[in-house]
């Protein structure tokens, strides 16, 4: 009995000695999760390290590379090089085809070839006929995951999941022909072939654009077909503005319409704004039970409040993200009780309500408001509708229209809402918003204040006077800033923080701990120490030595100067509340 | 407030605040499954040394009060993931490699999925804009690839480009 034990003892700790002798980067799951971290060229480089590395490495290049294959030239030579594309090809599942012929005998061999591996698929000004789409999407690329059309939807046969013959017969029968010339077409004879496997559609056919009926005709074919798809995209190239806003507008009309009748149970995402002529057809994208998490709306005027809180509460079990952009000076107001519990990221453009239905919205992680009012958005009759802070809340950007300067207690108020900010972006700040910010966000990290009206003296609550004494000889190399942006890499160095004052960002800073900054804090005055201490005791957190790595890239006769500073900011609390809170978010 | 007592691989006890430690996915089962109910009942880690579990005990400290992570911005392409770290974080990981790969290793043992992020962020620092024979130099790492594979992951690499 006692050698069974021992020996599983022994098992024990073997096994205890092989797991604590063994490196992480030999662990995939842990050398995955490293690699995620890496960008392009390095993950290539990765790639030569060993075998594990290379496995490892082509799990994350996989959707992050794509191959382009441009010209009959580049097709064979790909086709002659990747002998083995089962074998060999798991380092990239994106191919994008550009200006080739679907059929010439280069592209045939090549989607032969490879049709196993190609999970995204881009035809990019590729030319191509929707019987030719259709035999490749049905008969060789069957694992494909990701469909991306980019250029324009072919004239002569605008039917996709057609054969010839069939296609050759509705172009000689004038009833069927003008059957097409209908709003939405009735479902064709045959069942259409499915499409399992596409989970993401990328349509950006604005060149040429058909008739809306035969737009209508090809997109629902291709949503039928694909019944499966969590994400409908249709991106901007560039060009074609007005044309891309069209074929938006005929997709999310397809999409809520009863006649196509599209039925999407995993979409959820559209990623391009929708925008409601009115709200009846709010009433049908609610209706349509989509499971989005993703929704972008451009409100336009005819939108009634109720419509648009009847659609968010529809969709409150699957909404992570929500942008509304709204077109006029209408007021909205949303209901207080707008529990969208699942809701992550906010985004309101132009919107002229109250913002207190937010406060219900549990796990709001960030908020973004374009051309608003701060001033009247958070003043004192505005503050006192929140029942509670959002502590979730982390980052916040405001992007104001009007040009009054935020003011302090607006900035007090928005802190007391959201006290738990560690990324801000706020515009129209004057010296006492500025000041204000550094000191009711504790636990800021990252601060962009743009176009804002303040001085040095609102950047560092201390006279410009005083700041002049800093001489800060490293800055030498930065001396065709301006004086803000000095002060703005003192702070940079001075709290590890990333600010951004007036569109200049503060060069990176590059961790160095000395035990000159430890001999420094010695003599530091006793008042000064105790604010230290107290404020550590507030964060709860250990020493913060490093935030006064600034004191340690000052020459030695300079000390004394630092220690006036600290002096007269010890006289003012605001100005003492100031450093340290920008030497926290430390 | 509710205590565990966390016994390192090298024998040593550590009594911990459960709701500290609450951030490691392991030690929640362990103690669902041990049914742990007093103060004085021990959850064996067989796989963390004391050295270690202290400083995974500073991390949880540190962290207890943060929100759940989540999910990445999806209307991005796929990219590099974020590499910020907070300042306190920064001055946490300064330690030598094997102290570092330790750590990492029990935060996947222990499931802190936080603390791994943190890890694998520095270790891939570490590998930023180094070739991979510098890699395999840095880590001790043998070639085990043939000339001819690393001919055709050359080529590959060349056909690819970023998305």
């Amino acid at each position: 009995m006692d050698r069974v034990v021992a020996e599983g003892e022994e098992e024990v700790r073997e096994e205890r000695a092989l797991y604590r002798s063994c490196l992480p980067l030999e662990i995939p799951c842990i050398l995955n999760q490293i690699l995620r971290y890496l960008p392009y060229q390095d993950l290539q480089s990765c790639r030569l390290v060993a075998q594990q590395f290379n496995e490892e490495a082509c799990r994350v290049l996989r959707k992050r590379s794509k191959i382009v294959l441009s010209s009959p030239k580049r097709f064979i030579a790909f086709n002659l090089e990747m002998l083995n594309p089962l074998k060999e090809n798991r380092y990239c599942e994106h191919f994008q085809l550009i200006n080739a012929h679907v059929t010439t005998p280069a592209v045939t061999m090549f989607l032969d070839k490879f049709q196993k591996c190609i999970k995204s698929f881009e035809l990019k000004d590729a030319k191509w006929s929707c019987h030719e789409l259709t035999t490749i999407l049905t008969e060789t690329v069957k694992n494909l995951e990701e469909l991306i059309l980019h250029g324009a939807i072919p004239k002569d046969s605008p039917r996709l999941f057609m054969t010839e013959s069939e296609e050759a017969e509705q172009n000689l029968n004038p009833i069927l022909v003008g059957a097409l010339s209908r709003p939405l077409v009735q479902t064709p004879q045959k069942p259409i072939p499915k499409l399992p496997n596409i989970k993401q559609l990328d349509l950006q056919l604005y060149d040429k654009l058909p008739d809306d009926e035969v737009l209508s005709q090809f997109g629902a074919d291709l949503l039928k077909a694909a019944y499966n798809l969590e994400e409908l995209r249709s991106r901007d190239t560039g060009k074609w503005r007005s044309k891309r806003e069209r074929f938006q507008r005929i997709l999310f009309e397809l999409l809520i319409s009863p006649e196509a009748d599209i039925v999407l149970p995993k979409l959820r995402k559209v990623a391009f704004s929708l925008s409601p002529w009115n709200d009846e057809q709010i009433k049908r994208l609610a209706m349509k039970q989509f499971p989005l998490r993703y929704l972008s709306l451009t409100i336009l005027p005819d939108i009634s409040a109720h419509a648009l809180t009847s659609l968010l509460i529809s969709l409150k079990d699957t909404l992570t993200k929500l942008k509304l952009s709204f077109t006029s000076w209408r007021i909205m107001e949303f209901p207080v009780e707008l529990q969208l519990h699942k809701l992550q990221h906010l985004s309101l453009d132009w919107f002229n309500g109250s913002i207190s239905f937010i406060s219900r919205m549990e796990n709001l992680r960030t908020l973004v408001l374009a051309q608003i009012d701060l001033n009247e958005m958070f003043n004192e009759s505005e503050f006192t509708k929140f029942k509670r802070p959002i502590r979730t809340l982390s980052s916040v950007e405001v992007y104001q229209h009007s040009g009054t300067p935020v003011t302090s207690s607006v900035v007090r108020n928005m802190s007391t809402l959201f006290p738990r900010v560690t990324t801000l972006v706020l515009g129209k700040l004057d010296d006492d918003s500025l000041r204000t910010v550094f000191t009711v966000y504790p636990l800021l990290e990252s601060f962009s204040a743009i176009e804002g009206a303040f001085s040095d003296f609102g950047v560092i609550g201390v006279d410009t006077e005083i700041v002049d004494t800093f001489n800060l000889d490293y800055l030498e190399t930065t001396h065709t800033f301006g004086h803000i942006a000095e002060i703005q890499y003192a702070l940079a160095k001075m709290t590890l923080k990333k600010f951004i004052l007036n569109g200049i960002v503060a060069p990176t800073f590059v961790p160095s701990i000395s035990p000159e900054i430890r001999d420094f804090l010695t003599q530091f005055h006793d008042n000064v120490c105790r604010s230290i201490i107290s404020h550590m005791k507030h964060r709860s957190s250990p020493p913060y030595d490093h935030d006064l790595t600034i004191y340690h890239n000052m020459r030695h006769q300079h000390r004394q100067n630092l220690f006036l500073i600290y002096e007269a900011c010890m006289a003012e609390q605001y100005a003492l509340q100031g450093l340290i809170s920008i030497g926290n978010a430390i | 407030m509710p205590f565990v007592n966390l016994e390192s691989s090298d024998g040593d006890l550590v009594k911990v605040d459960v709701d500290v430690i609450k951030c490691s996915v392991t030690i929640n089962a362990l103690i669902e499954h041990l049914g742990l109910e007093d103060d004085n009942e021990v959850v064996p880690l067989q796989n963390v040394g004391t050295e270690t579990l202290h400083k995974v005990l500073a991390w949880a400290k540190h962290h207890k009060d943060d929100l759940p992570s989540v999910d990445d911005d999806e209307d991005d392409p796929p990219r590099e993931r974020r590499t910020d770290i907070t300042t306190w974080d920064a001055n946490f990981i300064k330690m030598e490699q094997i102290q570092l790969f330790d750590l990492i290793l029990a935060a996947n043992y222990l499931d802190i999925s936080g603390l791994l992020d943190l890890g694998c962020k520095i270790v891939a620092d570490m590998i930023k804009g180094k070739t991979a024979d510098e890699i395999r130099t840095m880590f001790n790492i043998v070639n085990d690839l043939t000339p001819q594979e690393q001919e055709q992951i050359r080529k590959e690499n060349e056909w690819c480009e970023e998305k």
